[in-house]
């Protein structure tokens, strides 16, 4: 094998890829990146931790073909340092050690046979829907922050997300709080599916958007996988299996308090009292007064902050507390200059939404004080 | 025919001797408390034949001539005199039993001197039969026990092996010798010394003489007095990281006199607790003088129990005392005399700390100063130059703020030096005495409790949906029996499925992350266990699973946090369940290996 790559589009190319290699295999095989060529002058890379595969190709100039697998963690540490030329690949011999020139560096590295490397099988098939990403993408920003994180395999620790006729729906809770958003989207072929996708396959799936140009992605669902596809570059990964929790009726209809607050402001607010926090529970307490909110919080031995900010209030008084980290996670996904929070009691779960939407809602269930 | 009659005086004395004699160690046991009553400085016990001959040497008063043949019978002593005196026993003895006990079961020769005659009797017992003859011999009694149950073959029968027996003299000895560190003994067997203190009259010498030197730096001592109540406690304790599985190390004294007593062990328990493993009891020698009338020791013939007129006064005092034991050591440094070099170290960190200590006045004194006046101070408190500090001390020099400054001192704690993270799992320290292995979920758990014992009231998070457990009828029956206490704790169950099935509706909200299914399951494992303390249990738990886990990468910073809140916990050795928190491997230790050491 011998070609010459871009030193940039290589690097770009690794920095993705690699992020699906394990970081500490039983397999020393998928801790690296395996890179073919391919026709049309391209190569290949691909690498895979059985759970999730990233397959990625970029133009090269080909001058013999074959392929190897290299380890990841090295060989992007490796391309990122070289500078910004060509860079050249060559096998020698026969006991799989790669030269890597560029320039006037010079670098040998031991790889492994690609025969041991896995094949990657994702569902090729006629069966798959294309969307448009950016609905998809603001969707799944919207409701990933909200997956449980004590188990991977629980259902819980993924994001539910149906499609059908012209509606995306997301959803994610973690038994604290609720974010579920839906988007209209064009879905030509009139295909549906609901599945609950990992929350880390999504978060790999945000990563293998930098950079591309498509405007599409072509969505195939098949055997408990899930295939993310773009025009060079595509992911797949195994779905969870269980059966998500009916969300819906979790979301109060009634709640009649209601607080328009500047975004901005809450979070600065946030910013500043949770410097007192008690680092163990994060409890900040809201008290809503007419068209005012004060924020407070306090940690037992250091001291307590407090601070004021104008709200758009009308209802009685009232007191309740959270997770101050719930209410920032969903701030940060907000785009709206405004805020709308609803409440009930004390106790029950608390709307907050970005004003003027109503689709996406989060769903944060308030602590309660002793 | 008369059936009844009165017995001979010689049986009435070997039935008497099965309560006061069981078996060679109580042999042991009333001889040399006669030799400490007779204020002996050194006593010498040699066992052989098998445990069956007993030969007791000591340098007390001796027995006089004219009282040498009454010493020997039934009820005869020189402890006390009358009824009160028995309200006000200073003594060890006083039943005037042992002596004819012995002389009914065994061969007795004694040989005594006191300081005033010329000459040494000698008396030679058998079969209750006393012989007195004149003999030359120094000031003290010599007695020479053979033949041991000679005439009760039952009892001889029952004896157990040579080295159990052994052992439980020389355990009887031990309790002894803590009891009465000025006096020097010595246990030989077969001619080879097995137990030897010198009678230094300091009881942590006689704690090294006996167990091993090196052992003392892992006991605290215990000091304690109540003047008004008369009451006194002094000893050594273990720290909860250093136990054994037995109770045979709690050696308690009331009055100099070997007490198992129920009271005293349940205080050390209760003084222990959340702090070592159950199954597992330290090292504690505790003397506790109390006034004689406050006691009645008269309640088991071999006197190995104590009435207390007022238990609840001894417990409470004894608890506290520990307590307060333990907590002194938390903070303190371990110093050996004998170790110069080390000595040396220690005093040149503490050099070191107090300079740490003079900036974080500075720095304390900055803060208050920044608390007292209004948060737009902010910018002010960041501009000040560390040159500007001392202005700032010179200028309010207030009462107040110095009393805040002595109470920070103490909570002070030395930034750690942390060398890095093994395996996800420990905590590498630069500790002054070499390298410090920390487990990391361990020492996390011991902080979480204490803070969640502190706060008493925690808050919970709602929860809007949660899994539900299917645990079987009991475990359901114990939850409801229990859903007030889990409540107070801060989690709410719910009962579903006709009560087959069990959901959290909210719980701690240290918890709110974590898998609702383990929560359930930790609190039936709680319940299940059924603790005294039932709250104790439960924080446990809590702390248990709110904490780090092994295996979990910690960054730098984060372990610097861990091992600040750790080191100021107040039983920093032990997580509440017991198990150790950190290990030191010495430099010197270290050192050795790589052939440093001269």
């Amino acid at each position: 094998m011998k070609f010459s790559v871009e030193k940039n589009v290589i690097n770009n190319a690794l920095n993705i890829v690699s992020k699906a290699a394990a970081a500490r295999g039983i397999q020393p095989v998928l801790s690296n990146v395996l890179i073919e060529t391919v026709e049309n002058n391209q190569i290949k890379l691909c690498a895979t931790d059985l759970d999730i595969s990233i397959e990625m190709k970029i133009a090269a100039e080909i001058s013999e073909k074959g392929s190897i697998t290299l380890p990841a963690k090295k060989l992007n540490e490796i391309i990122s340092k070289l500078s910004n030329e060509k860079v050249n690949f060559n096998i020698k011999g026969e006991d799989n050690v790669v030269e890597i020139k560029c320039g006037s560096s010079k670098f040998d590295i031991k790889g492994i046979a690609a025969s041991e490397f896995p094949v990657v099988e994702y569902p090729e098939t006629e069966d798959y829907i294309d969307i448009v990403i950016e609905p998809l993408l603001k969707a799944v920003k919207q409701t990933i922050f909200a997956t449980a994180t004590y188990d991977m395999n629980n259902v819980l620790s993924g994001v539910f997300c149906k499609i059908n006729e012209n509606t995306l729906e997301m959803a994610a809770l973690d038994g604290n709080r609720l974010a579920r958003v839906k988007e209209e989207i064009e879905n030509i072929e009139n295909k549906s599916f609901s599945v609950i996708i990992p929350s880390r396959t999504l978060k790999e799936f945000m990563n293998i958007l930098s950079g591309v140009e498509d405007e599409k992605v072509s969505i195939t669902v098949r055997n408990g996988q899930i295939l993310f596809k773009l025009k060079d570059r595509f992911i797949t990964s195994r779905l969870i299996e269980g059966q998500f929790p009916n969300y819906e009726q979790l979301i109060p209809l009634s709640n009649n308090k209601k607080a328009t607050i500047d975004k901005n402001k809450l979070m600065s607010t946030l910013d500043r009292v949770s410097t007192m926090v008690n680092e163990r529970t994060n409890i900040v307490k809201f008290s809503f007064n007419k068209d005012n909110l004060k924020v407070t919080a306090d940690t037992p031995d250091l001291g307590d902050s407090c601070d004021e900010l104008l709200v758009d209030y009308k209802n009685e008084s009232f007191d309740i507390a959270f997770n101050y980290r719930y209410i920032q996670d969903f701030l940060k996904i907000t785009e709206t200059e405004n805020v709308v929070v609803e409440m009930d009691g004390s106790l029950s779960g608390v709307l907050y939404k970005s004003e003027g939407e109503k689709e996406a809602v989060c769903l944060i269930m308030p602590v309660q004080l002793n | 025919m008369k059936k009844i009659k009165l017995l001979p005086e010689n049986l009435i004395n070997q039935i008497a001797a099965g309560e006061v004699i069981e078996r060679p160690a109580s042999v042991v046991k009333e001889l040399v408390e006669n030799s400490i009553d007779a204020g002996a400085t050194r006593i010498e016990v040699e066992i052989s034949n098998g445990c069956r001959n007993v030969r007791i040497a000591d340098n007390g008063h001796g027995i006089d001539k004219e009282d040498v043949s009454l010493a020997f019978s039934r009820h005869a002593t020189s402890k006390i005199i009358d009824q009160n005196d028995l309200w006000n026993i200073s003594t060890l003895g006083f039943r005037g039993e042992a002596l004819a006990s012995i002389i009914s079961v065994a061969k007795v020769t004694c040989i005594t001197k006191t300081q005033d005659s010329n000459v040494g009797i000698k008396v030679e017992c058998e079969n209750s039969e006393i012989k007195v003859s004149e003999t030359g011999c120094a000031k003290g009694t010599i007695m020479e026990i053979t033949d041991l149950f000679y005439n009760i073959p039952a009892r001889l029968k029952f004896l157990k092996k040579q080295h159990t027996e052994l052992a439980l003299i020389s355990e009887t000895l031990q309790s002894l010798a803590l009891a009465n560190p000025e006096v020097a003994f010595n246990l030989i067997n077969n001619k080879n010394s097995i137990l030897k203190t010198l009678g230094s009259n300091d009881i942590k010498a006689t704690i090294g003489e006996i167990y091993s030197k090196n052992i003392i730096s892992e006991f605290s001592e215990v000091y304690k007095e109540d003047p008004p109540f008369k009451l006194k406690v002094t000893g050594f304790i273990s720290n909860p990281d250093f136990t054994r599985s037995n109770k045979k190390a709690i050696y308690t004294f009331v009055n100099h006199r070997t007490v198992k007593c129920p009271i005293i062990l349940k205080a050390i328990d209760m003084a222990y607790k959340d702090m070592i493993a159950s199954g597992k009891y330290p090292y504690a020698v505790l003397n506790i003088l109390i006034s004689p009338e406050e006691i009645d020791v008269n309640v088991h013939p071999a006197k190995r129990e104590v009435k207390y007129r007022n238990p609840n006064l001894i417990f409470n005092f004894i608890y506290s005392a520990i307590k307060a034991g333990l907590d002194s050591k938390a903070f303190a440094p371990v110093q050996t005399d004998t170790d110069r070099e080390q000595a040396e170290t220690i005093s040149f960190n503490n050099e070191i700390s107090k300079q740490h200590n003079k900036n974080h006045e500075l720095k304390v004194i900055n803060f208050t100063d920044f608390n007292k006046h209004s948060h737009s101070k902010t910018e002010v408190f960041n501009e000040i130059e560390p040159d500007d500090i001392r202005e700032v001390v010179i200028k309010e020099p207030m009462q107040s703020k110095f009393e805040l400054m002595s109470d920070y001192k103490e909570d002070f704690v030395q930034k750690p030096l942390i060398i890095g993270q093994l395996d996800n799992t420990y905590i590498l320290l630069q500790a002054p005495e070499g390298l410090q292995v920390v487990d990391q979920h361990i020492a996390h758990e011991r902080y979480l409790y204490e803070k969640l014992k502190q706060e008493k009231t925690p808050a919970s998070q709602m929860l809007l949906i949660s899994e539900s457990v299917m645990p079987d009828e009991e475990q359901i029956f114990l939850l409801k029996e229990n859903v007030n206490a889990l409540l107070k704790y801060g989690y709410e169950l719910e009962f579903v499925s006709g009560d087959t099935a069990v959901k959290l509706k909210r719980v701690p909200q240290i918890l709110a992350q974590k898998d609702p299914q383990k929560i359930i399951n930790d609190l039936l494992e709680a319940l299940e266990a059924s603790p005294d303390i039932i709250e104790d249990e439960l924080l446990m738990r809590i702390a248990c699973r709110a904490s780090v886990k092994a295996g979990e990468r910690l960054s730098l910073r984060q372990m610097e946090e861990l091992i600040i809140n750790w080191q100021k916990t107040n039983y920093p050795k032990t997580c509440p369940h017991g198990r150790k928190i950190s290990h030191i491997i010495s430099t010197k230790e270290i050192a050795g290996f790589f052939g440093r050491l001269k």
